[in-house]
């Protein structure tokens, strides 16, 4: 009796199992697939498009992803893997709305598994360009702001990347940079600093011709509160991008901070030999002599990009600005002088140097013709210099 | 916040001035202003100048030089397509097209006519960075031109009309079409923008535009941007030639000096390019190497690192002794390689080129990793080799050579003047540009291959070869491949730019009545160089002329033979266009690259090159090192190398060559035509030898070739240059060595040629994808070159017909059908007769009409011959326009190898002039009826048979006969590939 279950049970154990093997073999038929291996080891190229089977083919291999036996076998994940491609590649959402995430982990991890490399080039293939679409799906789940699946999809195909000795990820433009680039988005849009610190740190190290990865690395180490750390990344990044403004700026109002605008200064005097026609340059030394207190010299330095390029707008107004901060501070002093020959001296002074901010905002005024601020000062300046004719011109076009 | 704000660079600088004003328009002239004088320096290339200034804010810039009774008048705008909105590109272009339409006082076409009248010719040109407008004139139209021009800036607005918008519109699509999609790799540099600059970037779209943003565009946006950007503040006015400036200045004042100012223009900002990681662009084209481009990051025009990465560029990849052509052509792995930095005004980029063969070594098809692996390579060997003082020395010399040349003609030198004004932050001469690239060093090389090259990120253009088709299947998928452009902006939606906002139109007022043409004043006499003539005792004919003007020497052997000797039956076909490549490379004492290394630190060249009837070699260096560069010369004539592993490289090179043709309609338009024509003569068949001839070519049949037809006995030689004739003909003395040999050019007899007792339409289908063009060639044999007889007068004939901008096909097919991007007619004609051709490149479903349009007009001409005004006009440009042609010394070159060539009297030109001026209306007509024959001619059509051939069928001259891309007559079915 013994023998005849153990023969039974072992009957139907085979059955069950054959069933499972059959299982994937359905799936493979579904979707077209006839053998494995050719002639020479690869893997047949040949798969038809059945667009109907498809439904077919999922549910043959998901039964087969569950089944004990065939859960862990290398053709299931390639079977698997090839299905779920094929249903993100024909957008068949009604079947399935994360196909190519399964047909990437699935392709994943038939090649790691796959021991005696039996179907290692075939799957090699189908992975990477499901990497390369799971890529894309992730940036699509990035501007749904599906974040968290965004950097789950990036991870994925970051896992990917060892397996591809051709290079066809960075020919199709996922390169490593990218996609660690990619992760850093999701994880600063989830709000993940610490993972986002390791994806920019990663960046650095691999030279990542971007300023914004040491922007970012300075306004994470600043919100830590580390303003030494946070002028670090500032200065490595100026080293590769002397002349971007942003990182100028960073390091010229953290240096400030630090007590190291000396140095700062150096520095920029340095970069000015090296590109005397760079007028953003020009531009960030004099706003340092600005706050500085030193104005000759910032003058000296706006006037320098002034120079160089007479249609910019910001040197034009920011000596503006200074010639009429100037005034004012003469003015707010003037107001408690007792002496009225004091006072009167010192309002003409104050308008003399009034007078000189009029030309750069007007200057200003011609290259952005709606900025407020100019418009506004420039009523006030007429004012105080008594030019009638141009404060009537100015208020009329401004419709007032 | 603004008070303590820092600078940001700006994206792209908004030009927020506000437009002309809506006061008074009369603009008063006032007096110009010399802003500066340049003058002549002893010892230094100097372009001299006056630079003027106008009130209404015209930049004048007048350059002397009496050496030739010519002039250029130009006039530079600083717009290009830089300045247009994303989804609104291709408009300067497209503006540059209506300004040939017609102003308030210039009808539609009259500026071609009045300047062709004048015996001058006209063009004009885009960039990214400004549009250059220019007539090259007989002095005495100096005026004419500057009325002209000054009409178009000032008066061209409400001249614009609808039809000329829409035909120009389809002018321009075609233009797209014929230039880019429908040529070889001709969408590189736009996918090569799209992908390099970010977007919304001035240079990531291309010069020409995208199809549906010239759809979407209409008058006014046309009109919005001449408002805009066309203003003489906007402008540069050059003159440059036989002109007296005073006279000129006051023509400019009084044309010009009314013309209200436009808005205000600002040096456009964008920020700078960075490359944050390799990038790759791959994409399909009908050609048989496949393409790849690594471009990084370069430098503006100008800029301080510019000419240290030229130089870099030249020794890396120009030459025979760079490393790129080491690696890839020497090793045979690409025919062609090389590397350059293009600087434009706001970026620069520093470009690898390399079309490799499309099959590697083992037999293996190419795949995209191997020609990047290699590039990669090559740039790390090249780091680790470094950079030689004698490397940098050879780029200097051939940099040197190459600006030295700018400054020969006039239209170079107003060029040159109007780019300086544009784009240089200082006064720069020819003098500068050579003296910086003079200062270049190796530490700067160094510097710059470590800041802009090494380690740094590219962009990758790959352009592929489609798949091989192998069954029917992959038939049917390439009839349906489509080579399109792709407009990454065609779905923005496009708000008018501030800067368009109220701009309002300003008519000049004159104080004289702008409606009259000026006259034409006298006309001097061309500057015909005198010469002299010596034959040497082994044949050899000498004829050279004293250019005193120029401090290089330019010398052509031209020996008659070419392909028409090794055409005849039981030669080699092939053989002469292959030797005259292998005698570029090394000789018996030098290897092609000593050789090269010696040309180059002279600053010299020497080409060797063979065509249908003749071999040609062509010797250019400066004087102080002409007896160098002849010893080099004497060596490769004397002591070719004739190597072996050269052989098969340079065989290589042409095979590819050979089949890289199949995949242009124009050059199989060509062969096919001169096959139907010449017929199984050695005048039809193609001088480069077809794939099969050249593959069985061997060593030994080139140097039967250079031993039996490289001789003196058939060889002129006309040098040009600054030595007097004693001293020439001594230099040349060597040449008198060379040994004769009994060298026969073979016979054509006329009975071997095809008849045609009828018109007959054959077609090469060229093409499967739909947006091919259509080659339409219409012609038939014709006569021998003469200097005074049928074949000259059958070219005066031709003038009104096919021979100009305004002929009667030209204006038909292009001006005002809008089938075509240019239509033309000619005779040609050499030592063996000549054709009558008429072609035209066309949208595929036009074909019909355009044959349709093409008889039309060769039939009224014939039947009804040329109107009174067309003679007129074809003697005034023809007896003028001789002065045009013998400024540079390649033009003096070409007039004195046609005297030679064909045993001319020096007086032929008189004697041609003396026959134009004799032609009558009668002469004219019996030779139309006489020379074209159009129920005897070849219709040839080249493209998708598909798409055109019921309707060509139906044209009434029976059904088309198919023929392949060599000739041969196959079936017009349908074949299937087994």
């Amino acid at each position: 009796m013994r023998k005849i279950y153990f023969f039974i049970v072992l009957l139907l154990t085979s059955a069950i199992a054959l069933a499972q093997k059959n299982n994937v073999q359905s799936a493979a038929k579904a979707i077209g697939l006839t053998s494995i291996t050719a002639v020479d080891g690869s893997m047949v190229a040949g798969i038809k498009e059945k667009y109907d089977e498809l439904e077919e083919a999922k549910k043959y291999i998901d039964l087969a992803a569950v089944h004990p036996k065939t859960a862990n076998s290398v053709k299931m994940w390639y079977y698997r893997g090839r299905t779920y491609l094929m249903i993100h590649q024909q957008k068949r959402k009604d079947i399935e709305l994360d196909a190519i995430r399964i047909a990437t982990e699935s392709l994943l991890k038939c090649i790691e598994e796959d021991e005696k490399k039996t179907l290692k080039d075939s799957t090699k293939v189908f992975l990477m360009t499901a990497a390369i679409l799971c890529f894309f799906e992730g940036q699509d789940k990035y501007f749904d702001e599906k974040y968290a699946e965004a950097a789950h999809l990036y991870e994925l195909v970051h896992g990917c990347l060892q397996y591809d000795t051709g290079k066809d990820l960075a020919r199709n433009n996922v390169s490593e940079k990218k996609i660690i680039l990619y992760k850093y988005y999701a994880a600063n849009k989830m709000g993940d600093d610490e993972k986002a610190k390791v994806h920019l740190t990663k960046l650095i190290g691999m030279n990542y011709n971007d300023p914004m990865i040491y922007i970012s690395m300075s306004r994470l180490m600043q919100e830590e509160k580390d303003t030494v750390k946070a002028l670090e990344y500032v200065e490595m990044g100026r080293k590769r991008f002397y002349d971007n403004a942003v990182l100028v700026r960073e390091q010229v109002d953290l240096s400030i901070a630090l007590g190291k605008s000396d140095e700062l200064m150096k520095r920029l005097g340095a970069d000015i030999e090296y590109d005397p026609e760079n007028n953003a340059l020009y531009m960030v030394r004099g706003t340092l002599h600005q706050k500085n207190g030193d104005l000759d010299k910032a003058a000296a330095d706006f006037k320098e990009a002034l120079e160089i390029d007479p249609s910019s707008f910001l040197p034009n107004y920011n000596l503006g600005v200074m010639f009429y901060n100037e005034g004012v501070k003469i003015m707010e002093v003037a107001k408690d002088i007792k002496s009225n020959e004091e006072y009167a001296k010192e309002k003409a002074r104050a308008e003399n140097i009034f007078g000189q901010a009029i030309p750069y905002f007007e200057a200003a005024l011609v290259i952005d013709n709606e900025d407020t601020v100019v418009l506004q000062s420039l009523l006030r300046l007429y004012v105080r210099v008594g030019d009638d004719a141009k404060y009537a011109a100015l208020k009329k076009k401004m419709g007032l | 916040m603004k008070n303590f704000v820092l600078f940001t660079l700006s994206i792209f600088v908004s030009t927020f001035l506000s437009a002309q004003t809506k006061e008074a328009a009369t603009a008063d002239p006032g007096a110009p202003v010399l802003i500066e004088k340049v003058e002549a320096i002893p010892g230094k290339n100097i372009v001299t100048y006056e630079k003027w200034k106008l009130s209404n804010g015209l930049t004048v810039i007048i350059h002397e030089d009496h050496s030739d009774p010519i002039a250029i008048v130009s006039v530079s705008y600083h717009v290009g397509s830089a300045r247009e909105t994303p989804g609104k590109s291709g408009f300067a272009h497209f503006f540059e097209h209506m300004m040939f339409q017609g102003s308030d006082n210039v009808g539609d076409e009259d500026h071609f006519r009045i300047v062709g009248k004048g015996g001058g010719g006209n063009n004009a040109f885009t960039t990214n960075d400004f549009t250059f407008y220019y007539e090259t004139v007989p002095n005495s139209m100096v005026e004419t031109c500057l009325w002209l021009e000054a009409d178009r800036m000032g008066f061209l607005h409400d001249a614009v009309t609808k039809k000329g918008f829409e035909n120009q519109r389809k002018v321009v699509k075609k233009e797209k079409m014929q230039n880019q999609i429908n040529l070889p790799y001709g969408l590189m540099w736009e996918i090569a923008g799209q992908n390099l600059y970010p977007s919304g970037h001035p240079y990531s779209w291309p010069v020409i535009g995208y199809s549906d943003d010239l759809d979407r565009a209409d008058e006014s946006d046309l009109k919005n941007f001449f408002l805009r950007w066309y203003g003489p503040n906007n402008a540069i006015l050059g003159i440059t030639g036989d002109v007296n400036p005073k006279e000129v200045l006051a023509y400019a004042v009084k044309y010009f000096g009314s013309i209200p100012a436009g808005p205000e223009v600002v040096k456009q900002r964008v920020p700078k390019v960075i490359i944050p990681d390799d990038k790759y662009a791959n994409s399909r084209d009908d050609i048989y190497q496949p393409l790849t481009t690594m471009t990084f990051e370069g430098v503006p025009i100008y800029h301080r690192d510019e000419a240290a990465l030229d130089l870099l560029a030249d020794i890396m990849g120009s030459g025979n002794n760079s490393i790129f052509y080491k690696n890839f052509v020497k090793s045979k792995r690409a025919p062609i390689a090389f590397v350059f930095h293009q600087a434009r005004e706001l970026s620069g980029e520093f470009s690898i080129h390399i079309y490799a063969y499309p099959v590697l070594k083992d037999g293996t098809q190419i795949s995209f990793n191997d020609t990047e692996i290699l590039i990669r390579k090559t740039l790390d060997d090249f780091s680790a080799e470094g950079i030689t003082d004698d490397a940098l020395l050879r780029a200097k010399e051939v940099t040197r050579s190459a600006i030295w040349d700018q400054g020969e003609s006039i239209f170079e030198k107003a060029l040159m003047l109007a780019q300086w004004q544009m784009f240089s932050r200082r006064k720069r001469n020819i003098q500068d540009e050579l003296d910086r690239y003079a200062r270049v060093t190796k530490e700067d090389l160094i510097r710059v291959h470590e800041r802009y090259i090494k380690g740094r990120n590219a962009l990758f253009v790959n352009i592929w070869p489609l798949p091989e088709i192998k069954t029917e299947a992959d038939m049917i998928k390439r009839r349906k491949w489509k080579k399109e452009s792709f407009n990454p902006y065609a779905a923005i939606s496009v708000e008018l730019p501030a800067e368009y906002k109220g701009l309002v139109y300003n008519k000049a007022k004159d104080s004289f009545d702008r409606s009259v043409q000026p006259t034409q004043g006298d006309q001097k006499e061309a500057v015909i160089p005198d010469y002299y003539t010596e034959k040497f005792d082994n044949g050899l004919q000498i004829s050279t002329t004293q250019y005193k003007e120029n401090s290089k020497v330019i010398i052509l052997m031209s020996m008659e033979g070419g392909h028409i000797v090794d055409g005849n039956k039981g030669s080699k076909q092939g053989a002469a266009f292959l030797t005259a490549a292998l005698l570029n490379e090394g000789t018996q004492n030098f290897t092609t690259e000593e050789i090269s290394a010696k040309l180059e630190r002279l600053g010299s060249d020497i080409g060797i090159t063979a065509g249908g009837v003749q071999s040609n070699i062509i010797i250019i260096s400066f004087k102080e090192n002409l007896d160098a560069t002849l010893k080099i010369l004497e060596e490769k004539l004397y002591r070719p190398g004739f190597d072996e592993e050269d052989f098969d490289r340079v065989k290589k090179q042409v095979l590819a060559s050979i089949k890289s043709q199949k995949s242009s309609g124009t050059i199989t338009a060509e062969k096919v035509f001169n096959k139907l024509i010449y017929g199984k003569t050695f005048l039809g068949s193609h001088f480069t030898g077809t794939y099969n001839q050249v593959h069985k070519l061997k060593l030994a049949d080139l140097k039967s070739y250079y031993e039996t037809y490289y001789s003196p006995s058939v060889t002129n030689v006309i040098a040009v240059g600054d030595f007097d004739k004693d001293e020439m003909i001594a230099k040349l003395g060597f040449l008198k060595s060379w040994k004769a040999k009994a060298v026969q050019m073979p016979e054509l007899s006329m009975e071997e040629l095809p008849k045609y007792e009828k018109t007959k339409v054959f077609v090469v289908h060229q093409s499967d994808y739909k947006s091919a063009n259509t080659t339409v060639v219409i012609g038939h044999i014709s006569n021998k070159f003469d200097a005074t007889g049928v074949n000259f007068q059958s070219t005066v004939m031709n003038f009104a017909l096919g021979g100009a901008f305004n002929s009667r096909i030209n204006l038909n097919l292009r001006e005002d059908k809008g089938f075509t991007y240019g239509a033309r007619s000619g005779f040609s004609g050499g030592d063996y007769p000549g054709a009558f051709r008429a072609q035209a490149t066309v949208k595929a479903d036009q074909t019909d009409s355009t044959i349709v349009e093409f008889m039309k007009e060769i039939n009224n001409y014939v039947e009804n011959g040329i109107t009174d005004e067309e003679l007129e006009f074809t003697k005034s440009n023809i007896l003028q326009r001789d002065v045009l042609n013998y400024e540079t010394a390649f033009q003096k070159l070409g007039y004195l190898n046609t005297i030679l060539h064909f045993k001319l009297p020096k007086d032929f030109k008189e004697q041609q002039a003396e026959v134009v001026r004799g032609l009558s209306k009668a002469d004219i007509n019996k030779l139309a009826r006489e020379e074209i024959r159009p129920n005897n001619m070849v219709i040839l059509v080249v493209g998708n048979k598909y798409l055109f051939k019921e309707k060509v069928d139906a044209l009434g001259y029976g059904k088309f006969s198919q023929l392949d891309k060599t000739g041969n007559p196959i079936s017009r079915a349908t074949y299937t590939v087994k």
